[in-house]
């Protein structure tokens, strides 16, 4: 399992960098070590769905990926402690009135509340708000759930204030706070490394590589593509089988069409054999 | 597929609660019994069923319930997929989608985006559909056959909430209504007070066990649905018997053989009201998007016909399977009490 994590802050981000020794790669921005990356996304709905439009081009692989967003929100004063982490179960976007619902199926120990996602930060009547108030939520989940199931979307809120500080006096220490509970984050997503959780896959990485260069080989049609596709993941879910025996319809070039077809024709024999 | 692994949530650990839903009685039922899940508000219930990106396989592993209410249409005109045993006014109607089992060759994987179970909540508004539906039913010398239990299991859900129950005592007050319930399940006993009645048909899915353990996961074991099957009839119940669908592989005689050997020796025919027989059906369209998952089921990477837009097995092996049947339940049944679906 591969997890992206997105913070909003930079001072949200460093505990997270360190306690899992992750380093920049300057070509991609994105934080890195083996299997955990993280992306500073920018405050604000504007910045975030910029960052993330374009995500698919530094990162790939989402079919194995889970996207953690986590970072400091505002809190209900009746309903939230500051410092606490909290798991969000809906997400509503106080400006498009868009309610998005991620889905919980893993054990967690956190307290699940409901995320509002402003324009503007909100910095009196707070308790006007239930749950949580951030700035991002609701477009990362409309922007990573085109990429990945919904299953796969966590969203950890740390509660930085309860909404009553103003803007020119807000000092708050971010970093402190995430460092603070850092270790619980990393062992909740930890826990979530499990591949139930990760797309099915019939190919193996190999399987699926013969599959492209004999299609490349070959020359083949689209559709042949999808039915070449489809005969080969049945093939090897019926009988087990690897795909050595495919290997010599690949070795020749074909050189016209119907060469191709010939060839196309005599793969889709031995299948049905 | 192991539902129950340590990892995940329990089903039903989430209620989303449609805020139309609020104001009825069956929604305090399901929320004083599930007091201990997290209640989230939505404003309807597709913001939760209808979200794109689930994973169905995943989400039944941890299935969340959704209250909601249930807008128009409240009923269906049978479909050609379903059976209608010859009743002439064939219909359905759905006051839960989806269903706690998680039968591989089941058309929910396709039809719907989501695991979890929808309640519709407004009964009334059901039932008086159903009222309207038969005063303009097409042959009006014949009941409404009404299948309440096509997208779900509705008896399997009795002990969470007593809907076939509802629906049973609703019957009773429409003289020309008939239900149909299908079930694998044997949660007979929570219905076993209410007096049997004819106008009820409790329907009964039985598979050899090979089938049950490898097909129908999550469902109860052959033996348990049998008990249950006895127990209807020893209270006056018209029972049906559902071979549906018949799972070819190598070896199938054998075990329906066996199947059917394991019924005669436990029950008499002559209590069965009917019998009705099927083979793996489902429409293209369903097929193909739950192909499209990758499927741990073999089922969907084997080779089928498409006969007008539905997947099926070849006429010569649905032939088969009606010859097989025949033959073995000839002189137990009559063989106009046994409807093959093709």
């Amino acid at each position: 399992m591969h997890f992206l994590i997105l913070t909003a802050l930079k001072a949200e981000a460093l505990p997270i960098i360190e306690v899992f020794g992750l380093r920049k790669n300057s070509k991609t921005h994105l934080y890195q070590n083996n299997n955990i990356s993280l992306l500073i996304t920018g405050v604000g709905r504007d910045k975030t769905k910029e960052r993330l439009q374009n995500l698919h081009q530094v990162y790939s692989n989402f079919d194995q990926t889970i996207v953690a967003n986590v970072g400091i929100a505002g809190g209900n004063p009746d309903q939230t402690k500051i410092g606490e982490l909290y798991r969000v179960n809906a997400i509503f976007d106080e400006k498009t009135k868009q309610c998005f619902i991620p889905d919980i199926l893993c054990k967690h120990p956190l307290i699940e509340l409901s995320l509002t996602t402003v324009t503007n930060s909100v910095n009196n009547n707070g308790d006007h708000f239930t749950g949580l108030v951030d700035m991002e939520g609701s477009v990362i989940f409309q922007q990573m759930s085109r990429h990945v199931s919904i299953h796969r979307l966590i969203f950890l809120k740390l509660v930085s204030d309860h909404m009553d500080i103003d803007d020119r006096q807000r000092i708050i220490d971010v970093t402190g706070l995430i460092a603070k509970q850092v270790d619980l984050i990393k062992s909740i997503l930890l826990s979530l490394d499990h591949h139930v959780l990760t797309n099915n896959v019939i190919l193996s990485d190999k399987e699926f590589d013969i599959i492209q260069r004999g299609t490349a080989q070959l020359s083949l049609t689209e559709t042949q593509v999808h039915q070449l596709m489809e005969w080969t993941e049945n093939y090897v879910k019926l009988t087990g089988n690897n795909l050595e025996k495919l290997a010599p319809f690949f070795i020749k070039k074909s050189n016209s069409k119907k060469e191709r077809n010939q060839i196309f024709d005599s793969i889709r024999e031995f299948f049905s054999a | 597929m192991i539902r129950s692994e340590n990892s995940f949530l329990p089903d039903f650990s989430h209620v989303y609660l449609e805020s139309a839903a609020k104001k009825y009685e069956l929604t305090n039922l399901c929320l004083d019994r599930f007091s201990n899940s997290k209640v989230v508000e939505i404003p309807d219930y597709k913001t939760v069923f209808n979200r794109p990106g689930q994973d169905f396989q995943t989400q039944k592993r941890s299935m969340k319930l959704i209250l909601a209410v249930k807008k128009p249409p409240y009923i269906y005109k049978g479909t050609n997929m379903l059976q209608d045993g010859g009743f002439r006014n064939f219909y359905y109607n759905t006051p839960i989608l989806n269903c706690l089992y998680n039968c591989n060759y089941c058309f929910l994987q396709g039809m719907y985006p989501s695991a979890n179970i929808v309640v519709f909540v407004n009964q009334e508004d059901m039932e008086k559909a159903v009222e309207s539906e038969i005063k303009i039913r097409p042959y009006s010398n014949d009941p409404l056959m009404l299948s309440i239990s096509y997208n779900t299991d509705l008896l399997a859900f009795e002990n969470i909430l007593p809907m076939t129950r509802l629906w049973i005592e609703y019957s009773k007050t429409q003289p020309d209504l008939n239900l149909e319930i299908r079930s694998k399940s044997t949660m007979f006993d929570p219905i076993s007070d209410i007096e049997s009645t004819k106008k009820v048909l409790l329907a009964w899915t039985l598979s050899p066990e090979k089938v049950v353990n490898e097909n129908e996961l999550d469902t109860p074991p052959l033996i348990k649905r049998l008990k249950a099957v006895q127990k209807a009839i020893k209270k006056g119940w018209r029972v049906r018997l559902c071979f549906d669908p018949i799972i070819l592989y190598s070896g199938w005689e054998k075990d329906y053989l066996d199947l059917l050997d394991q019924i005669k020796s436990e029950i008499s025919f002559n209590e069965i009201f009917d019998i009705t027989v099927g083979v793996f059906r489902m429409g293209q369209d369903y097929f193909n998007r739950i192909r499209k998952t990758k499927p741990e089921s073999k089922l969907y990477y084997q080779t089928y016909t498409n006969e007008a837009g539905v997947v099926t097995l070849s006429q010569s092996d649905r032939e088969v399977v009606k010859v097989f049947i025949r033959e073995n339940l000839s002189g137990f049944i009559p063989e106009d009490r046994i409807h093959f679906w093709d």
